[in-house]
């Protein structure tokens, strides 16, 4: 693939990258981290290997944000009750 | 020449396709609500991938290539609006109103029966 | 404060160095036409030898079996890990899933998901895919599942018992493939020397063990990480009575 086309891909993994480490909010973080895992089975793809990146889109952007969320949703903000039904 | 013709069009759909995906993600950004958020995410970026897909099926002359292409766009068709009605009604049930609102039919659909009606 | 910053500028400091090395590693990859060491030796003899089309398949089930036995423990101990933490907390009542249009729709989709995973399973010797992959789409069927109906209807309609199963009889049948090879005495996992047919290369019918260990491997990752999701997921469910979005009589 040409060289222009995977750097371009390889600047929006830092940026995402850098966006998944540096946020305080817990769900932009691993939103972007899925955002992340969809832009490496892109690069995987241009450099010819099928297989790895059929397992990197399924299962990180897949199975991994969906397991972050469930673990996510168990957690509470300090000070606040979570279900406050009124 | 048939050949040029073909892949002129094909480009030529491509390149409408992408800016519709562009004009739906700026208008993610700028639109106010959640709720005129989500009809960007939906309307514009369904038509600007079918629009790119299109395209690149006129481009392969194979047509098992062309055959595959069409069943991804029909398969995105499908779940696009799907998904975004799911995350439109998991709004309005965790009790984001929209901005601006002169009739709201399923909520009173929702006060009158006390539950949803179809399951 | 000043001792996170320069903690942080030396992190950052070390990311871009690291970043650095990689691209020039990167860049390095792109003439290949002189290919030296064990890599030549796959490229030219991998097809005939193993009667597989797919090379990375190849060498993952054939050349380098055992480490693919031990890749699979290793998700199997994580698994089992999982279901242990979770065992404790009792199953809530559970939620009746999302709206009618969601229902109907995925139940268009599910099936044409599990035909794609089957697909990618069995043939992963012809194409790229194979166990680990399908097995993962299978789940993620499973998780949709799971989301759009409610873990309750994906509790009877798959038991967590039949997943128990499905994974344990696919851990069992990778090394029971394996021991026929060592009672043929041409050693652990071997392929064409333990007496499996070969085939024409390029046919569904070929590469010896090859799409058995696929079905196998297939079995494992799917019941294993669809039982991590359903245990994790159990102590999300809860009757939904009041929106609060929704003024109530």
């Amino acid at each position: 693939m040409s060289a222009l086309f995977y750097s371009f891909v390889c600047f929006f993994l830092i940026l995402t990258a850098l966006v998944a480490s540096e946020i305080k909010d817990i769900l932009s973080a691993v939103i972007s981290l899925s955002v992340f895992s969809v832009l490496l089975a892109i690069a995987f793809v241009a450099l010819q290997a099928p297989d790895v990146a059929l397992t990197q889109a399924v299962i990180s952007s897949g199975l991994i944000t969906s397991l972050f969320l469930v673990a996510y949703s168990q957690t509470q903000k300090e000070g606040r009750r979570e279900n406050d039904e009124e | 020449m048939n050949i040029d013709i073909t892949s002129a069009i094909a480009c030529a759909f491509m390149v409408v396709g992408v800016f519709f995906a562009m004009t739906s993600a700026l208008g993610m950004i700028r639109f106010p609500d959640v709720y005129t958020r989500i009809h960007a995410g939906t309307k514009a970026l369904t038509g600007g991938a079918l629009m790119t897909l299109v395209g690149a099926a006129l481009y392969y002359p194979a047509w098992q290539v062309k055959a595959k292409i069409l069943l991804i766009a029909l398969f995105f068709l499908i779940t696009n609006p799907i998904s975004s009605h799911a995350i439109a009604r998991a709004c309005y049930l965790h009790g984001i109103k929209p901005t601006v609102s002169y009739k709201d039919d399923y909520g009173e659909n929702l006060n009158n029966n006390g539950e949803e009606t179809e399951r | 404060m000043s001792k996170s910053c320069f903690l942080r500028i030396v992190t950052f400091l070390l990311c871009l160095a690291l970043g650095w090395q990689f691209w020039k590693g990167i860049l390095a990859l792109e003439p290949t036409q002189i290919i030296i060491g064990p890599a030549a030796h796959y490229i030219e003899s991998a097809a005939e030898e193993t009667g597989a089309t797919n090379i990375v398949a190849a060498i993952l089930f054939d050349y380098r079996a055992l480490d693919t036995l031990g890749e699979a423990s290793v998700i199997y101990t994580s698994v089992c890990g999982i279901a242990m933490l979770f065992a404790k907390s009792k199953f809530k009542i559970s939620s009746t899933g999302l709206s009618f249009i969601v229902k109907r729709g995925v139940s268009f989709i599910i099936p044409f998901l599990l035909l794609y995973a089957a697909g990618i399973v069995l043939m992963g010797h012809i194409s790229p895919g194979g166990g680990f992959q399908g097995g993962a789409v299978f789940a993620t069927a499973t998780i949709l599942f799971c989301i759009v109906y409610g873990s309750g209807f994906e509790a009877v309609m798959i038991k967590p018992k039949t997943k128990e199963l499905i994974e344990s009889s696919g851990a069992l049948m990778f090394v029971l493939i394996g021991f026929v090879g060592l009672w043929t005495g041409a050693g652990f996992l071997a392929n064409i020397a333990a007496g499996y047919p070969k085939g024409e290369v390029g046919r569904f019918l070929s590469g010896g063990s090859i799409p058995l260990l696929n079905i196998a491997v297939g079995m494992k990752v799917s019941a294993g990480l669809s039982t991590i999701f359903y245990s994790m997921i159990k102590l999300l469910e809860f009757e939904v009575t009041k929106h609060p979005g929704v003024k109530n009589k």
